[in-house]
């Protein structure tokens, strides 16, 4: 096991390097360098340029040095976590991206927990008792939540609230705690805010894994080995969890991992409707103003966190299934 | 009651109904069928693929697809203190009916390649078995599992037992297959075409095996198989079966020697010889036809080639004695029988 851990992790070094190049030249491609760019905004707003600081810039990012090296220098700026500056919001990308990258991922691992949690149940029970009332109401729950963006589902869901139970239920912290430092009593209004959110941001994902539990799981109660463990005497509920349940989780585990990138840019559209200081929206405008060095910072970050999530996926799938650990 | 060759009866048959019902009507794999196990005794049930064979096996663990329900019969099992159960009265999923799974029968299969959960230790799903069976804790349960490989002759248990069923070759998979089966000292073993996945030099070991077991642990055995050559090596009593009914039934002798069924006779003459001039195979005309619309009368008389014309499409013939232990059911006998 610690040999094929091993082995995976020397095979992210040369993906991660193309990913880096690739990203590279998405914020190469714009024309002009950000530079000229950030000097034009200055003077534009009236600010002194300081020619010191200029030539401090431009030796630090390497401008109008052969492409290669400033690749070098950008790259070896990232990995000590410096992905440049926003010229949109005047600020570091990391800083703009980091609460928000936080944010994002608790809000989605929590939607993935409500997914799971949801799923796993009504896709076992729809597929155990198949063609019963139950698994015709899952399925077509299902296929609602599967059919329905989830954005509508979140401008449905806040007029619910607004309208019949007077919730204002955009954003993540309630007024009071939007600029606040985090305490205590703002991670508890940001749980307070959480739910909906997380039920919305959950739904569709939670419709999948309902249809494709219950498909694996009708393969898997099929197999032989099923019926070899019922004529060992097994009891029935045991019997499904242990066997045709774990083999059925073998192909949804493999993609498991791909979800992290969703995480992070899957909900923007939510997020802008449900205004959720997350990355999606952030992401959104970066893109529309070719805001470079924060639209790159993200892609490299996607990107990274695809491979990774791939990783994990491949380490879960071997930690379940171990034809792939001894291959 | 005792069984032809004048056992007492362990396992007991009479006039079983199964009936599947999917979206194509309602299928009648086992139609009336009675057979009965002696104590220890070995008994073959022999027929062509679909005639009922396995489903008559699942029907007696009461593990049958859940389409599939006994609409007719009883199956009687003696049980150890000598009591005896109606198995179609239990509920499949009841205490009662999971001790007598595995316990009083236990049952291996024809792919030991598919009948291992391909995620779970060899040894964890042997001790599945034992911890439900016994009061043994997980080491004794490990413990008895390395003994029960080593007595299957699986080299090295002691490593095996905590390898992945894809590491084991097919042979190798159906010997641990019997050793979970008989690990909680069963006393009836259902054998579902035991090597017909096999390779034909990994076959003779396997039989030889499950022989083996059998006389060391006093076992009965039900052996499912479409293969005569097996029949005549392993079984001393035979039951032939098309459609869902026992047709012939008699002496392994008996039936290879005399066989009587018009049936019978077609799958002796199919059987290919080493010996003598060479010459097509014989074969049996038609299909079997489907279990959703069994022939009236006598099932074969579709197939037959000594239809007697009428009487064999309208009449269902009874079971004749033919000797000590012989028994057909076909006109062709209803004046000669004794």
């Amino acid at each position: 096991m610690a040999r094929f851990v091993f082995r995976r992790l020397l095979t992210l070094i040369p993906t991660l390097l193309v990913i880096s190049i690739i990203s590279f030249i998405v914020i190469q491609l714009p024309p002009g360098d950000w530079l000229s760019t950030y000097v034009m905004q200055l003077a534009q707003s009236g600010t002194l340029v300081d020619q010191a600081e200029l030539l401090a810039l431009e030796r630090r990012y390497a401008m109008g040095q052969p492409m290669h090296i400033q690749y070098f220098r950008w790259i070896s700026r990232v990995v000590r976590g410096d992905f440049g500056m926003s010229f949109e919001y005047g600020q570091p990308v990391r800083e703009l991206i980091q609460e928000r990258l936080l944010l994002t991922v608790f809000i989605s691992f929590c939607s993935l927990i409500f997914s799971w949690v949801v799923a796993f149940p009504i896709g076992i029970y729809s597929a155990v008792k198949q063609h019963s009332m139950g698994d015709y109401a899952a399925t077509f729950v299902g296929f609602l939540g599967l059919s329905t963006p989830n954005f509508m589902i979140a401008l449905v869901l806040m007029y619910v609230a607004m309208q019949h139970f007077g919730l204002s239920v955009g954003g993540l912290f309630s007024p009071e705690y939007v600029r606040a430092p985090w305490s205590a009593a703002r991670f508890f209004d940001m749980l307070k805010n959480l739910w909906l959110p997380v039920i919305i941001v959950g739904t569709s994902g939670t419709a999948t894994l309902i249809r494709v539990l219950r498909n694996n799981l009708l393969d898997e109660l099929q197999k032989q080995y099923v019926v070899t463990a019922r004529a060992k005497g097994v009891h029935a509920v045991r019997l499904t969890l242990k066997y045709p349940v774990r083999m059925a989780l073998i192909p949804f585990v493999s993609v498991a991992g791909w979800q992290l990138p969703e995480l992070v840019s899957g909900e923007m559209i939510t997020a802008v409707v449900l205004s959720l200081p997350t990355t999606g929206p952030l992401l959104l405008s970066a893109l529309l103003a070719q805001d470079m060095y924060l639209a790159g910072g993200f892609i490299l970050l996607l990107a990274v966190l695809m491979v990774i999530g791939t990783l994990l996926s491949d380490i879960l799938l071997a930690l379940v299934d171990p034809r792939i650990r001894y291959e | 009651m005792v069984t032809a060759k004048g056992l007492p009866w362990i396992l007991r048959v009479n006039d079983l109904y199964v009936e599947f019902w999917t979206h194509d009507g309602v299928a009648r794999p086992v139609n009336g069928l009675t057979l009965q196990v002696g104590k220890g005794q070995s008994v073959g049930v022999v027929g062509e693929s679909g005639c009922g064979k396995s489903v008559t096996a699942l029907s007696v663990l009461r593990i049958l697809p859940k389409a599939a329900r006994i609409s007719g019969g009883k199956i009687e099992l003696q049980l150890r203190d000598g009591s005896t159960r109606d198995l179609t009265q239990l509920s499949t999923n009841s205490n009662e009916m999971r001790r007598i799974r595995g316990g009083e029968i236990a049952m291996i299969f024809q792919e030991p390649m598919t009948a291992f959960s391909p995620v779970h230790t060899i040894g964890n799903q042997l001790c599945e078995a034992i911890l439900l069976h016994t009061d043994c804790d997980e080491k004794e349960a490990k413990e008895r599992s390395v003994e029960s490989l080593r007595s299957v002759g699986i080299p090295e248990p002691h490593v095996r037992i905590d390898e992945y069923p894809f590491q084991f070759s097919g042979g190798m998979r159906q010997r641990a297959m019997i050793a979970m089966a008989l690990v909680c000292n069963p006393r009836i073993l259902i054998a579902d075409e035991p090597t017909t996945a096999l390779d034909v030099t990994v076959q003779a070991q396997v039989l030889q095996l499950i022989k083996q077991m059998q006389s060391q642990i006093g076992l009965a055995l039900y052996l499912i198989t479409h293969d005569l050559g097996v029949i005549a090596q392993m079984v001393d009593y035979v039951y032939v079966m098309y459609l869902g009914c026992i047709v012939e039934e008699g002496g392994v002798d008996d039936i290879f020697e005399t066989p009587l069924h018009p049936y019978t006779r077609d799958l002796m003459r199919s059987i290919p010889t080493v010996s003598g001039e060479r010459k097509p195979l014989s074969t049996i005309g038609g299909v079997v036809p489907n279990a959703y619309s069994i022939p009236s009368g006598c099932s074969f008389h579709t197939r037959c080639k000594d239809m007697q014309g009428e009487v064999c499409r309208s009449e269902r013939p009874a079971p004749r004695r033919f000797g000590e232990s012989h028994r057909v059911s076909c006109v062709l006998y209803e004046d000669a029988a004794r």
